[in-house]
């Protein structure tokens, strides 16, 4: 089967790799309809994630038919249309029992702070992930979930990862009515998260990136309001004066380990150093630009080597700061909701299509926010429609 | 390579809100903006957020960390943390460790995962990784196209002169090198 192969750092190509095979007895076969390049992945491209193998698969963002399942397998049938959340949990362990799907303890033996994940490293898991054309999916009945007649699957694909982790952003944001809350990060979740804010009765949304096409498409899709951080020349006392001087009710960090917006940030995480993991400038504007006593809600990806980050001030200030990998089968019927009333339609964002056999150009056109891109979207040779 | 642009909806044509900064906070806790942004205020009440409350289940014990579940059958080496107090029942095996970095691994993985050198030491064997996948691609005379793997048609197609000028920073390094070097020699 085809499939994306990561080489090294800013290398990948599309493959032929053999079949995935049934290796436990809650396993399916899913062979993949459509998939996404998520902005995390592109931690993994730039080699800033430990335990990063040349030779795996990435994509855990997907939607596909079951093709074959695990001797044990009861819920789900060959045929069934699902969406492969990019958790990989058991649904009986104690994390999973607290509907922590993202933290289950019976999928990932490389590592504990996270369970496991499609095509995210061996630190979460060692899966291939479904950037290819068939994947391997353990414990399926407690994974998969079917998609309903009425979502296409661009939209189902944008359920898998994008659009149920911009909400529980939101939601972690604890957002009550007329909040004001400031966003970080132009990208899809941030796009979901400012998007879900009003859900939640948000009274005002900022939307922050440096990438004014971004900017504009958020104030579209998001009808928020927006601002480029490369405008100001001090962010903090910048959000301050917008804020009246009080402070935003609530922020939240939809970038993660590659922000921009500090020199040396950049120069300690990235390059021309690695003495820290990445650069965590924009959780460090969330954290000072939120009111005292307000909320950090933290859905950037971070990996596990430590950051500098202003904890001093987030202590001194009496932040509540939630953080997670979002539980994505938790929030999925309440953003199928939102789909099926009209409130949403998240495949907007998706501004490219690219066959899996060019995957390497897909990858380097979202590193390089070439061509407006916002989300790509993978599509393999048989992907059937 | 083929590609469509998203399809404009109703929703990306949407009316931005910006009304919010010439609000004070008392008359923004009054607002109702459901006539302006759909679904706006449909998730207000905590009772329909699906995280609320964070923990489902807050009684459970250790016990049901490791649920009797059928073990897979390791087909190659997998790597086990040391925080952990079994192997999962369930793992990955896309890549299995293999050669100089597969030593490193193994040693890595002989530290927990609070220590800050297990991640390091996993971080050197990535790039080990590469470099032993490099020499493998040319002992078997498969020369790997890097420029295409990194994408160069792209960058080209939307960003040709940024690949010129990094080029050329990249040429005007070497030549700064190689000129260096010529000059060292001369003074020995």
């Amino acid at each position: 089967m085809l499939a994306m192969t990561y080489k090294g750092p800013c290398r990948v190509k599309a493959v032929h790799k053999p079949m995935p095979e049934i290796e436990h007895p809650r396993d399916a076969l899913v062979r993949v309809t459509r998939a996404c390049i998520c902005g995390s992945d592109l931690h993994l491209y730039h080699g800033l994630v430990p335990d990063t193998r040349v030779g795996q698969t990435f994509g855990h963002e997907m939607v596909g038919i079951v093709e074959e399942i695990g001797s044990n397998v009861r819920k789900i049938k060959i045929g069934d249309r699902v969406i492969v959340p990019f958790n990989i949990f058991c649904g009986e362990c104690y994390f999973c029992q607290k509907g922590l799907y993202g933290n289950c303890h019976n999928t990932n033996p490389f590592a504990t702070a996270s369970g496991g994940f499609y095509g995210y490293s061996h630190m979460t898991g060692g899966y291939d992930g479904g950037q290819a054309e068939y994947v391997r999916t353990p414990f399926a009945d407690a994974g998969l979930i079917k998609v309903p007649d009425d979502i296409d699957d661009e939209n189902a694909v944008l359920c898998a990862d994008a659009y149920p982790t911009g909400y529980q952003a939101a939601e972690m944001a604890d957002i009550k009515k007329g909040d004001s809350v400031v966003i970080f990060g132009a990208g899809p979740i941030g796009l979901f998260a400012a998007k879900c804010a009003w859900f939640m009765g948000a009274g005002r949304v900022l939307i922050i990136d440096e990438y004014d096409y971004r900017l504009d498409f958020a104030r579209r899709f998001a009808q928020c309001e927006i601002l480029n951080f490369r405008e100001v020349s001090d962010m903090v006392w910048y959000l301050k004066r917008e804020s009246d001087w009080l402070g935003w009710d609530a922020a939240i960090d939809a970038v993660g380990c590659e922000s921009r917006g500090s020199i040396a940030q950049r120069a300690l995480g990235i390059r021309p150093f690695r003495l820290q993991g990445g650069s965590a400038a924009a959780l460090n504007w969330a954290i000072d630009s939120v009111r005292k006593g307000g909320t950090v809600s933290i859905i950037g990806v971070y990996g596990p080597v430590p950051n500098i980050v202003k904890i001093g001030d987030a202590m001194n200030k009496g932040i509540n700061m939630r953080m997670a990998q979002a539980s994505v089968k938790r929030n999925i019927p309440r953003c199928f909701h939102h789909i099926q009333a009209g409130h949403i339609n998240p495949k907007d964002v998706i501004t490219h299509r690219i066959p899996l056999e060019d995957i390497n150009d897909g990858y380097r056109i979202f590193a390089g926010k070439y061509d407006g891109c916002i989300k790509p979207m993978v599509i393999p040779p048989r992907a059937g429609h | 390579m083929k590609q469509v642009l998203g399809k404009s909806s109703k929703d990306v044509l949407a009316v931005p809100n910006i009304g919010g900064r010439a609000l004070t906070t008392a008359e923004r806790r009054e607002l109702d903006l459901s006539a302006k942004i759909q679904g706006w205020g449909s998730d207000l009440d905590g009772g329909v957020r699906p995280g609320v409350p964070m923990d489902k289940a807050p009684d459970l014990g250790a016990e049901v960390l490791y649920p009797p579940i059928e073990q897979q059958v390791p087909r190659n080496k997998v790597h086990k943390s040391t925080e952990h107090g079994r192997l999962t029942p369930v793992f990955g095996n896309a890549c299995p460790p293999r050669g100089l970095s597969g030593l490193v691994r193994d040693f890595a993985y002989g530290i927990s995962e609070g220590r800050m050198s297990h991640w390091l030491l996993l971080m050197l064997a990535d790039r080990v990784d590469m470099v032993e996948e490099l020499l493998l691609d040319i002992s078997r005379l498969r020369i790997p196209n890097i420029p295409r793997e990194m994408g160069i048609e792209a960058a080209l197609r939307y960003n040709r002169a940024g690949v010129v000028k990094k080029t050329a920073i990249g040429l005007g390094a070497l030549a700064v090198i190689a000129l260096c070097r010529t000059r060292g020699k001369r003074s020995l």
